[in-house]
């Protein structure tokens, strides 16, 4: 697949607000045979990593259909490693996104909002999966013990307005290449 | 580090509520050996996290076990295994500022609540 079809403004930090022109390139993006097959595989590996395990009395999670907003971070983060000519590391990028999608399933709460995204603070590129609101709750904290033995860090956090924060990182994603190839 | 009992906090609220209900709940050996192992767990889990305090208390209608511990964070990493052993256990989880619980309280400090099967079985 090629990633010249991303197009940038002149700043190229990831983390800039790109979605100006992400809509436009969404629709091509999702109906590429590449992206169809790394979305599946995600889902292979979400069922491979949670397989039996589960808390006394719940049922197996099922992975759904991803929709468009959720895969924005991943389009950015294509479109940054396409500007960076970088290879990154799909398994990694791939972990975060498995967790992220099982996050959006067992996470309930007031107010509950989950994001993921990624990081290049300092060239190092990382995951990093935040759930906040005014309480979380896990009915299925197996699972969730099952999803965090993969992050490199966790914590728990309340903020000011007395609501409260996970903040997950991931540090797979960090073996990331200078690559002349990285674009092809 | 401190050494901490859970099971020994607990004992008082768990006899408690076995006193009330005496006439419905019956002591379950198994059930209780497993909520040792979970004290057990717990008690690694404190005595790492350095919590603010731990309290238990029995669901009535539902005879299960609630162990909350409560601190300024947690900082998973620095007690990961610890954590999930808990987890691994726990039938429910939920995590709430301090203040809701008591509105007095200032905002600020982090709870988490595990539930676990209680140590008794129901009479039919």
């Amino acid at each position: 697949m090629s990633d010249e079809w991303f197009r940038f403004e002149e700043d190229d930090e990831y983390d800039q607000d790109v979605d100006g022109f992400i809509p436009e390139m969404m629709d091509e993006f999702v109906n590429t045979e590449a992206f169809e097959k790394l979305t599946d595989e995600i889902a292979n590996k979400i069922m491979a990593m949670l397989s039996g395990i589960r808390s006394p009395g719940k049922e197996q999670y099922e992975p759904e259909e991803w929709n468009d907003d959720q895969l924005l971070p991943l389009l950015k983060m294509m479109a940054w490693r396409a500007k960076a000519k970088r290879k990154i590391n799909e398994e990694g990028v791939t972990q975060v996104l498995a967790v992220y999608k099982v996050l959006t399933k067992i996470l309930k709460g007031e107010g509950l909002k989950i994001n993921y995204g990624f990081n290049n603070d300092m060239g190092i590129p990382s995951g990093i999966i935040t759930a906040s609101g005014d309480s979380i709750y896990i009915d299925n904290p197996a699972f969730f013990s099952a999803v965090l033995r993969v992050a490199s860090a966790v914590d728990f956090q309340t903020k000011t307005d007395g609501s409260v924060m996970i903040n997950i990182a991931f540090n797979e994603i960090s073996d990331i290449v200078n690559s002349e190839k990285g674009a092809e | 580090m401190i050494i901490f009992d859970t099971y020994d906090v607990s004992k008082s609220v768990i006899d408690e509520a076995g006193g009330i209900h005496h006439k419905d709940w019956i002591l379950n050996e198994e059930k209780e050996k497993k909520f040792r192992d979970v004290c057990m767990a717990m008690d690694k889990l404190v005595s790492e996290g350095e919590p603010i305090f731990l309290e238990t208390a029995v669901i009535e209608e539902t005879a299960e076990i609630e162990l909350k511990i409560c601190g300024h964070a947690f900082e998973a990493n620095e007690i990961m295994p610890e954590l999930y052993d808990v987890m691994d256990m726990a039938k429910e989880m939920k995590i709430y500022d301090a203040s809701k619980d008591d509105p007095n309280e200032s905002k600020g400090n982090i709870c988490i609540a595990f539930i676990f099967e209680g140590i008794w079985d129901k009479k039919e």
